[in-house]
Protein backbone atom coordinates (compact mmCIF):
# COMPACT_ATOMS: atom_id res chain seq x y z
CA UNK A 1 0.00 0.00 0.00
CA UNK A 2 1.60 3.25 -1.05
CA UNK A 3 0.73 6.70 0.28
CA UNK A 4 -0.19 9.61 -2.01
CA UNK A 5 3.26 11.20 -1.65
CA UNK A 6 4.84 8.01 -3.05
CA UNK A 7 2.87 8.12 -6.29
CA UNK A 8 5.12 8.52 -9.32
CA UNK A 9 5.04 11.93 -10.99
CA UNK A 10 3.13 12.45 -14.20
CA UNK A 11 3.50 14.73 -17.21
CA UNK A 12 6.59 16.89 -17.60
CA UNK A 13 7.86 15.96 -14.13
CA UNK A 14 7.77 12.30 -15.16
CA UNK A 15 9.76 13.18 -18.29
CA UNK A 16 12.42 14.66 -16.02
CA UNK A 17 12.56 11.46 -13.98
CA UNK A 18 12.97 9.49 -17.22
CA UNK A 19 15.76 11.83 -18.30
CA UNK A 20 17.57 11.15 -15.04
CA UNK A 21 17.16 7.39 -15.44
CA UNK A 22 18.73 7.59 -18.90
CA UNK A 23 21.95 8.93 -17.29
CA UNK A 24 22.38 5.75 -15.25
CA UNK A 25 24.03 2.80 -16.99
CA UNK A 26 21.84 -0.30 -17.24
CA UNK A 27 23.70 -3.49 -16.32
CA UNK A 28 22.47 -6.90 -17.40
CA UNK A 29 23.40 -10.34 -16.10
CA UNK A 30 21.93 -13.77 -16.96
CA UNK A 31 19.10 -13.34 -14.44
CA UNK A 32 19.10 -9.63 -13.54
CA UNK A 33 18.79 -6.12 -14.85
CA UNK A 34 20.25 -3.27 -12.79
CA UNK A 35 18.76 0.19 -13.46
CA UNK A 36 18.31 3.68 -12.02
CA UNK A 37 16.37 3.79 -8.74
CA UNK A 38 12.89 5.31 -8.77
CA UNK A 39 10.26 6.19 -6.20
CA UNK A 40 8.61 2.77 -6.40
CA UNK A 41 11.85 1.22 -5.14
CA UNK A 42 11.46 2.87 -1.74
CA UNK A 43 8.95 0.20 -0.70
CA UNK A 44 11.30 -2.50 -2.01
CA UNK A 45 14.10 -1.04 0.09
CA UNK A 46 11.82 -1.08 3.14
CA UNK A 47 11.01 -4.72 2.44
CA UNK A 48 14.72 -5.51 2.20
CA UNK A 49 15.33 -3.97 5.62
CA UNK A 50 12.71 -6.28 7.11
CA UNK A 51 11.72 -3.93 9.96
CA UNK A 52 15.32 -3.27 10.93
CA UNK A 53 15.72 0.18 9.39
CA UNK A 54 14.06 2.37 12.00
CA UNK A 55 11.22 4.86 11.49
CA UNK A 56 9.85 5.27 7.94
CA UNK A 57 10.97 8.93 7.87
CA UNK A 58 14.53 7.83 8.69
CA UNK A 59 14.46 5.10 6.03
CA UNK A 60 13.23 7.74 3.58
CA UNK A 61 16.21 9.99 4.37
CA UNK A 62 18.55 7.00 4.10
CA UNK A 63 17.09 6.07 0.70
CA UNK A 64 17.48 9.67 -0.47
CA UNK A 65 21.03 9.76 0.81
CA UNK A 66 21.82 6.86 -1.52
CA UNK A 67 19.89 8.13 -4.54
CA UNK A 68 21.38 11.65 -4.32
CA UNK A 69 24.79 10.14 -4.95
CA UNK A 70 24.00 9.94 -8.69
CA UNK A 71 23.49 13.69 -9.23
CA UNK A 72 26.06 14.75 -6.62
CA UNK A 73 28.85 12.28 -7.39
CA UNK A 74 28.09 10.57 -10.69
CA UNK A 75 27.77 7.12 -9.15
CA UNK A 76 25.02 5.69 -7.03
CA UNK A 77 22.67 2.83 -6.28
CA UNK A 78 21.04 0.52 -8.80
CA UNK A 79 17.65 -1.10 -8.36
CA UNK A 80 17.79 -4.83 -9.06
CA UNK A 81 15.08 -6.31 -11.29
CA UNK A 82 14.85 -9.94 -12.31
CA UNK A 83 14.72 -10.14 -16.10
CA UNK A 84 11.17 -9.44 -17.16
CA UNK A 85 9.84 -9.56 -13.63
CA UNK A 86 9.91 -8.04 -10.18
CA UNK A 87 12.21 -5.67 -8.39
CA UNK A 88 14.05 -7.81 -5.86
CA UNK A 89 16.49 -5.44 -4.23
CA UNK A 90 18.77 -2.47 -4.20
CA UNK A 91 22.50 -2.38 -4.84
CA UNK A 92 23.82 0.72 -3.06
CA UNK A 93 27.01 2.39 -4.20
CA UNK A 94 27.53 5.51 -2.16
CA UNK A 95 29.79 7.39 0.16
CA UNK A 96 27.99 7.62 3.47
CA UNK A 97 28.61 10.56 5.73
CA UNK A 98 31.70 9.93 7.86
CA UNK A 99 32.89 6.88 5.95
CA UNK A 100 36.50 6.92 4.69
CA UNK A 101 35.57 6.00 1.10
CA UNK A 102 32.73 4.90 -1.18
CA UNK A 103 31.27 1.46 -0.63
CA UNK A 104 29.26 -1.15 -2.47
CA UNK A 105 26.54 -3.12 -0.71
CA UNK A 106 23.53 -5.27 -1.47
CA UNK A 107 19.98 -5.53 -0.21
CA UNK A 108 17.53 -8.21 -1.30
CA UNK A 109 13.93 -8.80 -0.31
CA UNK A 110 13.55 -11.89 1.92
CA UNK A 111 12.12 -14.08 -0.89
CA UNK A 112 15.02 -13.26 -3.22
CA UNK A 113 17.77 -14.39 -0.86
CA UNK A 114 19.70 -17.64 -1.05
CA UNK A 115 19.87 -17.83 -4.86
CA UNK A 116 23.15 -16.06 -5.51
CA UNK A 117 21.41 -12.92 -6.77
CA UNK A 118 23.36 -10.51 -4.56
CA UNK A 119 26.65 -11.93 -5.84
CA UNK A 120 25.41 -11.79 -9.44
CA UNK A 121 24.25 -8.18 -9.14
CA UNK A 122 27.31 -6.97 -7.25
CA UNK A 123 29.66 -8.69 -9.71
CA UNK A 124 28.07 -6.75 -12.57
CA UNK A 125 28.26 -3.51 -10.62
CA UNK A 126 31.93 -4.10 -9.73
CA UNK A 127 32.75 -4.71 -13.41
CA UNK A 128 31.20 -1.36 -14.27
CA UNK A 129 32.71 0.52 -11.32
CA UNK A 130 36.24 -0.88 -11.65
CA UNK A 131 36.01 -0.66 -15.45
CA UNK A 132 34.32 2.14 -17.38
CA UNK A 133 33.29 4.10 -14.28
CA UNK A 134 36.94 4.58 -13.37
CA UNK A 135 37.24 3.39 -9.78
CA UNK A 136 40.67 1.94 -8.88
CA UNK A 137 39.18 0.28 -5.84
CA UNK A 138 36.01 0.17 -3.76
CA UNK A 139 35.12 -1.43 -0.44
CA UNK A 140 32.27 -3.12 1.41
CA UNK A 141 31.67 -2.35 5.06
CA UNK A 142 30.02 -5.36 6.69
CA UNK A 143 29.05 -6.02 10.29
CA UNK A 144 31.23 -8.78 11.67
CA UNK A 145 28.21 -10.94 12.52
CA UNK A 146 26.61 -10.64 9.05
CA UNK A 147 27.82 -14.04 7.87
CA UNK A 148 25.73 -14.12 4.66
CA UNK A 149 27.05 -10.76 3.49
CA UNK A 150 30.63 -11.68 4.35
CA UNK A 151 30.24 -14.78 2.18
CA UNK A 152 29.08 -12.60 -0.73
CA UNK A 153 32.10 -10.31 -0.32
CA UNK A 154 34.39 -13.33 -0.38
CA UNK A 155 32.74 -14.81 -3.46
CA UNK A 156 33.23 -11.43 -5.14
CA UNK A 157 36.97 -11.67 -4.47
CA UNK A 158 37.02 -8.99 -1.82
CA UNK A 159 40.13 -8.98 0.33
CA UNK A 160 39.55 -8.34 4.00
CA UNK A 161 41.77 -5.46 5.11
CA UNK A 162 42.68 -4.56 8.66
CA UNK A 163 43.17 -0.83 8.21
CA UNK A 164 39.88 0.04 6.54
CA UNK A 165 39.33 3.01 8.81
CA UNK A 166 35.56 2.64 9.24
CA UNK A 167 34.52 4.60 12.35
CA UNK A 168 32.24 1.87 13.75
CA UNK A 169 33.59 -1.01 15.78
CA UNK A 170 32.82 -4.53 14.57
CA UNK A 171 32.70 -3.48 10.91
CA UNK A 172 34.89 -5.39 8.48
CA UNK A 173 36.30 -3.79 5.35
CA UNK A 174 36.59 -5.87 2.17
CA UNK A 175 38.40 -4.29 -0.75
CA UNK A 176 37.91 -4.97 -4.46
CA UNK A 177 40.53 -3.67 -6.87
CA UNK A 178 40.75 -2.99 -10.56
CA UNK A 179 42.57 -5.81 -12.32
CA UNK A 180 45.49 -4.60 -14.41
CA UNK A 181 44.86 -5.18 -18.11
CA UNK B 1 21.33 18.33 -16.01
CA UNK B 2 18.43 17.03 -13.99
CA UNK B 3 17.12 20.35 -12.67
CA UNK B 4 16.47 23.04 -15.28
CA UNK B 5 18.43 26.26 -14.78
CA UNK B 6 16.10 29.22 -14.25
CA UNK B 7 17.14 32.85 -14.42
CA UNK B 8 15.47 35.97 -13.03
CA UNK B 9 16.56 39.61 -13.09
CA UNK B 10 19.25 39.01 -10.46
CA UNK B 11 19.30 35.27 -9.78
CA UNK B 12 20.32 31.95 -11.26
CA UNK B 13 18.51 28.89 -9.93
CA UNK B 14 20.60 25.78 -10.58
CA UNK B 15 21.01 22.15 -9.56
CA UNK B 16 22.84 21.71 -6.26
CA UNK B 17 26.40 20.41 -6.30
CA UNK B 18 28.30 18.64 -3.51
CA UNK B 19 30.16 21.90 -2.82
CA UNK B 20 26.90 23.46 -1.60
CA UNK B 21 26.81 21.11 1.37
CA UNK B 22 29.33 22.90 3.64
CA UNK B 23 27.40 26.19 3.90
CA UNK B 24 24.11 24.25 3.96
CA UNK B 25 25.31 22.23 6.96
CA UNK B 26 26.61 25.32 8.74
CA UNK B 27 23.15 26.89 8.38
CA UNK B 28 21.19 23.82 9.48
CA UNK B 29 23.30 23.49 12.61
CA UNK B 30 22.84 27.15 13.52
CA UNK B 31 20.00 28.93 15.30
CA UNK B 32 18.97 30.48 12.00
CA UNK B 33 17.57 27.03 11.18
CA UNK B 34 15.40 26.83 14.30
CA UNK B 35 12.27 27.12 12.15
CA UNK B 36 13.63 24.97 9.30
CA UNK B 37 14.19 21.69 11.11
CA UNK B 38 17.56 22.47 12.65
CA UNK B 39 19.70 19.32 12.56
CA UNK B 40 21.52 17.80 15.49
CA UNK B 41 24.72 17.07 13.60
CA UNK B 42 26.33 17.27 10.16
CA UNK B 43 25.29 13.74 9.28
CA UNK B 44 21.62 14.67 9.72
CA UNK B 45 22.25 17.82 7.66
CA UNK B 46 23.84 15.67 4.93
CA UNK B 47 20.80 13.39 4.79
CA UNK B 48 18.51 16.42 4.56
CA UNK B 49 20.64 17.97 1.80
CA UNK B 50 20.59 14.68 -0.09
CA UNK B 51 16.82 14.55 0.21
CA UNK B 52 16.53 18.04 -1.30
CA UNK B 53 18.70 16.86 -4.21
CA UNK B 54 17.33 13.32 -4.64
CA UNK B 55 13.74 14.48 -5.06
CA UNK B 56 14.75 15.72 -8.53
CA UNK B 57 15.61 12.17 -9.54
CA UNK B 58 12.61 10.53 -7.84
CA UNK B 59 9.85 13.06 -8.57
CA UNK B 60 11.21 15.40 -11.24
CA UNK B 61 11.16 18.32 -8.83
CA UNK B 62 13.31 19.35 -5.90
CA UNK B 63 15.36 22.22 -4.54
CA UNK B 64 17.52 24.59 -6.58
CA UNK B 65 20.57 26.42 -5.32
CA UNK B 66 20.14 30.19 -5.60
CA UNK B 67 23.16 32.00 -7.01
CA UNK B 68 23.53 35.76 -7.37
CA UNK B 69 24.12 35.92 -11.11
CA UNK B 70 26.44 38.93 -11.01
CA UNK B 71 28.95 37.39 -8.59
CA UNK B 72 28.12 33.67 -8.66
CA UNK B 73 27.67 33.74 -4.89
CA UNK B 74 25.67 30.77 -3.54
CA UNK B 75 22.99 32.44 -1.40
CA UNK B 76 20.44 29.81 -0.41
CA UNK B 77 17.86 27.49 -1.90
CA UNK B 78 14.30 27.45 -3.18
CA UNK B 79 12.12 24.67 -4.46
CA UNK B 80 9.83 21.84 -3.56
CA UNK B 81 9.71 19.08 -1.02
CA UNK B 82 7.45 16.06 -1.02
CA UNK B 83 8.83 14.53 2.13
CA UNK B 84 7.30 11.43 3.60
CA UNK B 85 5.35 13.32 6.25
CA UNK B 86 4.14 16.17 4.01
CA UNK B 87 0.47 16.03 2.96
CA UNK B 88 1.13 18.22 -0.11
CA UNK B 89 4.02 19.49 -2.19
CA UNK B 90 5.67 22.35 -0.35
CA UNK B 91 7.28 25.46 -1.76
CA UNK B 92 10.17 26.34 0.54
CA UNK B 93 13.09 28.71 0.65
CA UNK B 94 16.01 29.91 2.75
CA UNK B 95 18.83 32.38 2.38
CA UNK B 96 22.09 32.52 4.26
CA UNK B 97 21.99 35.36 6.77
CA UNK B 98 24.16 37.81 4.84
CA UNK B 99 21.83 37.74 1.82
CA UNK B 100 18.56 38.47 3.65
CA UNK B 101 16.57 41.68 3.31
CA UNK B 102 17.19 42.27 -0.40
CA UNK B 103 14.13 40.55 -1.88
CA UNK B 104 16.13 37.62 -3.23
CA UNK B 105 13.93 34.96 -1.59
CA UNK B 106 10.79 36.57 -3.04
CA UNK B 107 12.34 36.77 -6.51
CA UNK B 108 13.43 33.13 -6.32
CA UNK B 109 10.11 31.89 -4.95
CA UNK B 110 8.12 33.61 -7.71
CA UNK B 111 10.32 31.98 -10.36
CA UNK B 112 10.09 28.55 -8.73
CA UNK B 113 6.32 28.80 -8.28
CA UNK B 114 5.79 29.81 -11.90
CA UNK B 115 7.95 26.89 -13.03
CA UNK B 116 5.91 24.50 -10.88
CA UNK B 117 2.59 25.69 -12.25
CA UNK B 118 3.86 25.48 -15.81
CA UNK B 119 5.70 22.16 -15.49
CA UNK B 120 4.32 20.02 -12.70
CA UNK B 121 0.62 20.11 -13.45
CA UNK B 122 -0.09 21.36 -9.93
CA UNK B 123 -3.09 23.55 -9.21
CA UNK B 124 -1.95 24.53 -5.76
CA UNK B 125 1.13 24.77 -3.59
CA UNK B 126 1.56 25.23 0.14
CA UNK B 127 4.31 26.52 2.38
CA UNK B 128 4.61 25.01 5.86
CA UNK B 129 5.78 27.66 8.32
CA UNK B 130 6.24 27.65 12.07
CA UNK B 131 4.29 30.38 13.89
CA UNK B 132 7.42 32.14 15.18
CA UNK B 133 8.97 32.45 11.74
CA UNK B 134 7.68 35.95 11.13
CA UNK B 135 10.00 36.69 8.20
CA UNK B 136 8.84 33.65 6.25
CA UNK B 137 5.21 34.43 7.07
CA UNK B 138 5.73 37.98 5.76
CA UNK B 139 7.26 36.62 2.56
CA UNK B 140 4.44 34.09 2.09
CA UNK B 141 1.96 36.96 2.39
CA UNK B 142 3.91 39.12 -0.08
CA UNK B 143 3.71 36.14 -2.45
CA UNK B 144 -0.08 36.25 -2.11
CA UNK B 145 -0.36 33.12 0.05
CA UNK B 146 -2.99 32.93 2.79
CA UNK B 147 -3.19 30.79 5.87
CA UNK B 148 -5.34 27.73 5.14
CA UNK B 149 -6.77 26.55 8.44
CA UNK B 150 -8.60 23.67 6.72
CA UNK B 151 -5.44 22.10 5.28
CA UNK B 152 -3.65 19.28 7.08
CA UNK B 153 -0.32 20.42 8.55
CA UNK B 154 2.69 18.10 8.42
CA UNK B 155 3.12 18.40 12.20
CA UNK B 156 1.39 19.98 15.15
CA UNK B 157 1.75 23.76 15.44
CA UNK B 158 2.84 24.23 11.84
CA UNK B 159 0.91 26.78 9.78
CA UNK B 160 -0.17 26.01 6.22
CA UNK B 161 0.04 28.94 3.80
CA UNK B 162 -1.68 28.26 0.51
CA UNK B 163 -0.37 29.97 -2.59
CA UNK B 164 -2.68 31.49 -5.17
CA UNK B 165 -3.75 29.01 -7.81
CA UNK B 166 -1.86 29.01 -11.05
CA UNK B 167 -4.25 31.33 -12.88
CA UNK B 168 -4.13 33.92 -10.07
CA UNK B 169 -0.37 34.24 -9.73
CA UNK B 170 1.40 37.37 -10.68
Amino acid sequence: MTAPWQHPSTGLAADRVTAFAALVPVLETPRLRLRAPRIEDFEVYRACLNDTGGAPADIWLDFNQMVASWPLRGFGPWAIDTIGSDTVGLLPVDHEFGDPEPEIGWFLTPVARGQGLATEAARAALSALLGPMGFDSIVSYIDVDNIASRAVAERLGGTQVTNGGHPAKDVLTHRYERVAQ
Amino acid sequence: MIAPTLTTARLTLRMHTAADFAPYADLFMSDRAKYMGKTADRKAAWNLFCSDVAEWTLFGHGYWAIDLTETGAFMGQVGFAKRSHFPEVELGWFLFEEYGGKGYAEEAAIAARSWAYDNLGLDSLVSYIEPGNTRSIALAERLGAHQDAAATPPAKDVLVYRHPASEARR
